[in-house]
């Protein structure tokens, strides 16, 4: 029953704040923030009090926390939600980033709030229920579901003028109805050669991956689905949307962390290739590698040439997810371990990125960093958070981004050193190009004489209580590599 | 020739609206009165609709060679009876500030109604002839209604000339076949065609395709689609509602029925063109959807690709038709409705103005002054664009599944290239209602009518239209049950 919670309470609260915006203009942010901590607040009960174990029933695991409602019976859907430990991570930094992107806009949308608010919930509701659907044709409902209120979210409330904002929006939507289209081909390749095999028409999870598919037909869903995840993620030839999301979205944060939220595609890579199709992405491995390593030079290449600031923090994070999808193909259990804490750090430290620099923006108007330069003298504390979270992103030790990094880097080198070597020097250019963000917009003369400013009270705690989360992960990340230790285990020895 | 009792039963809806037609005509002789022959159209239609389920029971039956019902035609029949329904519904409050005469708009409809009904059935030449001709011909007339609307002289000669020539098509077509197969019986030609010479299968074939491109020309499908756009410009939204479903669902139904039960329609031939026809047109139709700034056009062409998905279902061999049925009723249902919200929103913000209000930016910022209004519509441009959540989508995973298992590759890439065209077109047109811009909310605020738009029928019908998109598209199974039931 708490599951089928996860994604009512986020969808009324949505609602409810859509509709209150007409009583007074402060519901509808009151709503979404006590709905999103409600939903919080039932991930820490599963979290703390209830049995998310997996067990094993004959040949394939059962969760323990499911729920399953008859849906299209005619089609074989089923509403199947279940959490394991992996999902339970996952879940929790989107609601921890949901409140944050909450309070980002608590002030800054002056527009059509109800709205703003609905479509807030609706992007949350849509990544919880990514996060615990277990019936493929659900997973693909959920997936599908974020696209329609993110394009609002971009092209509604973007900080330029209307008309590139609706481009950057289109770009998006268009980009991620592909990748949907691609994974919408390859489910119903899978169901209907399930049907063939064993005549029954069904989309659930389960009893997918129980059975093997034909080898020729397995490598052309694999891919189906790879594509689709990797368009989301995005690795290098598919990341022409990210780059325009960032830099059109709203100054105030919101909507930079629904993108960095939006990047459920480690977690559909690893849930859902690597046990539908084992045979396949074991042999796909070494151009997944390529890709990867790819898009984290390159990232890091063109981040280091970018004059402005959301751009080049997208394609950091770009960087950070070639690595990301190394270590997913590396076959290497440790790996997979530190992706989990790689990907909450990732997001963290990329939102909190976003934040700051949005709150640059909102004082000078300008994200040009050939424009910034000396702003340590003028402005408090940002430039120190700032470099801390820049420094952490590159993975400073005492961070999460060192725990995650350094796990992923350690598990591949076992079984392939060079491989581990050369994502090593990748790493070496991402602290170039940190730096020299920090160098050209902090350091040296300013350019234009600015009024000094604070940082408002608000930011502040935000940007403290993403420090704290960022050290905590560093600190001790056995906690999360506890939660998620199981289902990691159970993906990585999975075997059909 | 005798009709027992089971037949005259299996005719019931439609000796109902012939009854009706009738009715209205002498009416109208004796003494014009508006709201009691729109009441008795709307109600003739609702019965003929309800009497349907008389049929339920005694269908498949064949009556007197000419037709015949099967399950699957109650459910066309259903759908483009709801239809005239709704051209009805919409049609009256616009009706009632015409200074022409207005009682014959109900009786062009029902005609045209009559025709659709009786085509669905079909089963010999004359009387797929003879229906196509009662189902176009007060189109006509319907197109022309309001001749002082800007383009409607336009349309209507442009439909007349152009589907005189589609019928002398159509009439050749069956004389080639007839000179094959000597009866003028659609099953003959099935039982003829493998016992015959190479060259006397060449003239069937190209009787058929002749017959097929008639058909082509109604459905509008590329190469035949070049009236579509000019037309619908041309044509009340009103009407559009019932001329852009009725014609073309009847039409698809006969189609449906040939391909499903014919092994003629097999053959590589016909699967050729049929394929290529239908990869051309969900292309096209969505490419030049991108360019609109006409909404009516716009709807236009976006049928055109609509159709052109609706293809792909033919081309399954024949024996292989059970999922396809289902997936036709989803898809027809999904553009049944969405054509009604869709004309229906132009037919409400057109109610004040002599002409209809059709550019795009007329909608802009619509969301801000009618929120409900616009969500529906957001809706139904969501459906026909096949986003979860809407019936639309279903109606495409259907078709995707078709392609997918028979591995239709080539058109299965050209459906994803035209869904992301598509999608984008449709983009546009939502993305258009949430802007804001200073002039429309002037415009709309001096629309006074249409803001308790809801409490009228048309609007209850929209809601309800709209309403029902989004239901069954969160739960279809009631749906696709009582497809999988015929």
């Amino acid at each position: 029953m708490s599951l089928s919670l996860l994604i009512i309470i986020p969808f009324l609260s949505g609602i409810f704040s859509f509709f209150s915006f007409r009583l007074q203009k402060d519901i509808p942010r009151w709503t979404a923030l006590i709905g999103i901590g409600l939903t919080l607040l039932v991930i820490v009960k599963i979290w703390f009090f209830e049995d998310y174990h997996i067990y094993q029933k004959q040949n394939y695991p059962h969760s323990y926390h499911q729920l399953i409602l008859p849906w299209i019976s005619s089609l074989g859907i089923e509403f199947h939600i279940a959490v394991d430990g992996f999902s339970v991570t996952m879940l929790f930094l989107t609601s921890f980033l949901g409140i944050i992107a909450i309070l980002c806009s608590w002030t800054e949308i002056k527009k059509n709030e109800g709205f703003f608010y609905l479509n807030i919930m609706l992007v949350l509701t849509g990544t919880i229920g990514v996060f615990i659907s277990f019936d493929l044709f659900l997973f693909f409902f959920f997936w599908e579901i974020i696209l329609i209120p993110t394009y609002f979210l971009i092209a509604l409330w973007g900080q330029e003028k209307k008309d590139s904002c609706i481009n950057a929006a289109n770009k998006f939507f268009i980009y991620a109805q592909a990748s949907g289209l691609m994974m919408l081909a390859s489910i119903l390749l899978l169901v209907i050669s399930y049907y063939k095999n064993n005549n029954i028409l069904t989309f659930n999870y389960d009893l997918l991956f129980s059975k093997p598919v034909d080898q020729n037909l397995e490598y052309i869903v694999m891919l189906g689905f790879f594509l689709a995840f990797i368009i989301k993620m995005p690795i290098v030839p598919f990341h022409g949307w990210l780059l325009d999301f960032h830099e059109k979205s709203s100054y105030c944060g919101a909507i930079d962390i629904i993108g960095a939220l939006l990047k459920t595609a480690p977690y559909g890579l690893l849930r859902y290739n690597k046990i539908l199709f084992p045979h396949a992405t074991e042999s796909f491995a070494p151009i997944a590698i390529f890709l990867g390593f790819f898009s984290m030079f390159y990232g890091a290449w063109v981040a280091f040439s970018q004059i402005n600031i959301k751009r080049l923090i997208a394609y950091s994070s770009i960087s950070h997810m070639g690595l990301i999808l190394i270590s997913i193909y590396s076959g290497s259990e440790i790996a997979l371990q530190g992706l989990v804490i790689q990907i909450l750090s990732n997001s963290i430290s990329t939102s909190a990125l976003f934040i700051l620099s949005g709150q640059i923006y909102r004082h000078l108007k300008t994200q040009d960093i050939s424009q910034m330069g000396g702003l340590w003298t003028y402005i408090y504390w940002i430039p120190g958070f700032y470099l801390f979270f820049a420094l952490s992103n590159l993975g400073i030790p005492g961070t999460g981004n060192f725990i995650g990094e350094f796990l992923i880097l350690f598990g591949i080198f076992k079984n392939h050193p060079l491989i581990s070597i050369l994502a090593t020097i990748g790493i070496v250019f991402s602290s170039i190009y940190s730096l020299n963000m920090i160098q050209k917009m902090y350091y040296g003369f300013s350019k234009k004489d600015i009024p000094i400013f604070f940082l408002n009270i608000k930011d502040f705690f935000i940007s403290i209580v993403l420090i704290f989360s960022l050290i905590l992960l560093g600190l001790m990340p056995q906690k999360i590599l506890n939660i998620s230790f199981e289902s990691i285990h159970f993906i990585y020895n999975f075997q059909k | 020739m005798i009709i027992n009792l089971q037949e005259l039963i299996a005719l019931l809806p439609f000796l109902i609206l012939l009854l009706a037609v009738v009715i209205v005509i002498l009416s109208i002789s004796y003494n014009r009165n508006h709201f009691f022959i729109a009441f008795l159209s709307i109600f003739s239609l609702f019965i003929s609709f309800f009497s349907l389920y008389f049929l339920i029971k005694i269908v498949p039956i064949d009556i007197m060679n000419l037709f015949h019902i099967s399950k699957l035609s109650i459910l066309f029949i259903s759908i483009i009876l709801i239809s005239s329904i709704s051209t009805c519904i919409f049609a009256y409050p616009w009706l009632v500030k015409f200074s022409l005469n207005r009682e014959e708009f109900y009786l062009l409809t029902l005609l045209s109604t009559l025709g659709a009904i009786f085509l669905t059935i079909s089963n010999h030449m004359s009387s797929l002839f003879i229906n196509i001709e009662l189902m176009s011909l007060p189109i006509f007339g319907l197109i022309a209604y309001s001749n002082s609307q800007k383009y409607a002289l336009e349309a209507s000669f442009k439909y007349l000339i152009l589907s005189g020539v589609s019928s002398s098509f159509l009439l050749l077509g069956i004389a080639w076949v007839y000179s094959i197969s000597g009866s003028l019986g659609i099953l003959s030609i099935n039982q003829v065609f493998f016992n015959i010479s190479d060259t006397e299968q060449l003239i069937a074939l190209f009787g058929i395709m002749m017959v097929l491109m008639s058909f082509f020309f109604k459905l509008s499908v590329v190469p035949f689609h070049l009236w579509t756009a000019d037309i619908y410009q041309g044509t009340p939204s009103s009407i559009l509602s019932f001329f852009s479903v009725s014609s073309k669902v009847a039409i698809f139904s006969v189609l449906l029925y040939f391909c499903s039960h014919f092994a003629v329609f097999d053959h590589k031939i016909i699967f050729l063109i049929l394929s290529l026809i239908s990869f051309f047109s969900m292309l096209f139709g969505n490419l030049m959807a991108m360019f609109q700034k006409n909404i009516k056009r716009f709807f236009g062409y976006s049928s055109i690709s609509q159709l052109g998905y609706l293809l792909i279902i033919l081309l399954v061999p024949k024996n292989d038709y059970f999922f396809s049925f289902q997936a036709s009723g989803v898809f027809l249902f999904n553009y049944l409705f969405s054509n009604i919200v869709y004309f229906g929103v132009i037919n409400i913000f057109s109610s004040s103005s002599n002409n209809d209000v059709d550019f795009l930016f007329s909608y802009k910022g619509l969301f801000w002054s009618q929120p409900l209004l616009a969500s529906v519509f957001t809706i139904v441009l969501l459906s026909l664009s096949g986003i979860p959540i809407t019936l639309g989508f279903f109606g495409k995973l259907f078709i995707f599944s078709i392609i997918i298992k028979h591995h239709f590759w080539f058109i299965g890439i050209a459906f994803l290239i035209s869904t992301i065209l598509g999608l984008y077109s449709y983009l546009r047109l939502i993305i258009n209602m949430y802007l804001k811009s200073p002039e429309t909310i002037l415009f709309n605020r001096n629309m006074k009518t249409s803001y308790f738009w809801l409490y009228t029928p048309s609007g209850i019908l929209i809601f309800f239209s709209g309403l029902m998109l989004l239901i069954l598209g969160l739960y279809p199974d009631p749906l696709i049950n009582l497809i999988k039931l015929a």
